[in-house]
């Protein structure tokens, strides 16, 4: 696994940002994809 | 040149690149959260008031729907008012002004939620309470942002008109419709509006001068301003009750109403003896509130309707 280290701590504290925002931006679309299911399931059950 | 991007130069990338440093909260930040709970609570009475059931998890997904649309709604208008956001004290720190979120990433993030929101709604609930969330949208970006805001004292009065959607979208969302419980619902907030904000231009009028904003106290002045709050305030009462004279809501509701109008007044009527700040501050934190109670008075007395059956 390649390190995320920079050595500039302001480059780093960057890196460390944008690797949050991925993992919220994944969350977002799980959940998105989650919620499709979920509506799909209560409009075809007629709900 | 910034630092960071003078050592990346140097580090041998071969086009300038300038990196984002927005955390996830500033994302957060643009959708204007603050505002998203009243709305989303808006959005929930109109939800539970209307006649009608609708399944818990559409129920849920139009809310979700609601708040995502109305925080994007902001985003895009906050994208559009960049300039004198950065004037203003109040506005000077948030994402685009403070530099920690570009421009056309604001407006990029706006954008796409609001379609997302709309369309979602849409296919998980109906068409007609989609249509509506996307023409509070327009409005509140269209009318009010880019239109009235900056020309006319009368921009929030109009303007108001796109934060009263939000019990008419829940409304929509389980009947299809809108009946004229939701209009009342609907006005409620729409004659809310003026003096909530008056009443904060009231305290804040230099920082709207400076950047040119034309509210009522900064074109009609301080005493023109508490007299209009004080007729919006007389004129909120009545419409206030017409929830429980209707039948919207119960008479716990009616009561509250009148005692929360009631104190409404009052505080406006301070406004207008006090000339001061604080009776304004008062004023503007008061009818924050005033809104919450009455919503919720209005999910209380009908809380049974969005508990329907569930059908799976």
């Amino acid at each position: 696994m390649v390190s995320m280290e920079s050595g500039l701590p302001e480059l780093d504290e960057i890196l460390r940002k944008r690797k949050r925002r991925n993992w919220a931006v994944a969350g977002v679309l799980v959940a998105f994809v989650v919620i499709v299911y979920l509506v799909s399931l209560v409009r075809m059950g007629g709900g | 040149m910034s630092r960071l991007t003078q050592e990346v130069a140097l580090s041998g990338a071969a086009v300038e690149w300038q990196p984002s440093g927005a955390a996830v909260r500033d994302y957060i930040a643009l959708l204007k959260p603050r505002v998203m709970t009243l709305v989303v609570f808006a959005g929930v009475a109109g939800l539970v008031a209307a006649p009608g059931e609708l399944h818990p998890l559409l129920a849920a997904v139009a809310v979700l729907c609601i708040a995502v649309g109305a925080g994007a709604a902001g985003a895009i208008n906050m994208w559009y008012d960049r300039d004198i956001d950065a004037v203003m004290t109040r506005t000077r720190m948030r994402p685009i002004p403070a530099g920690l979120i570009e421009p056309a990433e604001a407006l990029a993030f706006g954008v796409v939620l609001a379609l997302f929101s709309v369309m979602l709604l849409g296919v998980a609930v109906n068409w007609f309470a989609a249509g509506l969330l996307a023409a509070a949208i327009v409005f509140y970006v269209f009318v009010y942002t880019a239109w009235l805001k900056r020309r006319t004292p009368q921009n929030i009065v109009i303007g108001g008109a796109a934060g009263a959607f939000p019990p008419l979208i829940g409304w929509a969302a389980v009947t299809g419709e809108v009946g004229l419980d939701a209009l009342l619902l609907f006005l409620l907030i729409f004659l809310w509006t003026p003096p909530h904000f008056w009443a904060l231009a009231l305290y804040r009028q230099s920082d709207y001068a400076k950047a040119g904003v034309p509210m009522l106290p900064v074109v009609a002045g301080k005493a023109a301003t508490r007299r209009q709050i004080l007729a919006y305030a007389l004129l909120l009462f009545p419409v206030a009750l017409g929830p429980a004279l209707i039948g919207t809501a119960g008479l716990a509701y009616g009561a509250v109403a009148a005692a929360a109008g009631g104190l409404f007044i009052l505080l406006a009527w301070r406004v207008l003896k006090e000339h001061d700040d604080r009776s304004a501050r008062s004023l503007f934190g008061y009818s924050i509130l005033y809104l919450f109670v009455l919503f919720a008075m209005v999910i209380v007395d009908r809380g049974g309707a969005l508990i329907g059956p569930v059908v799976w």
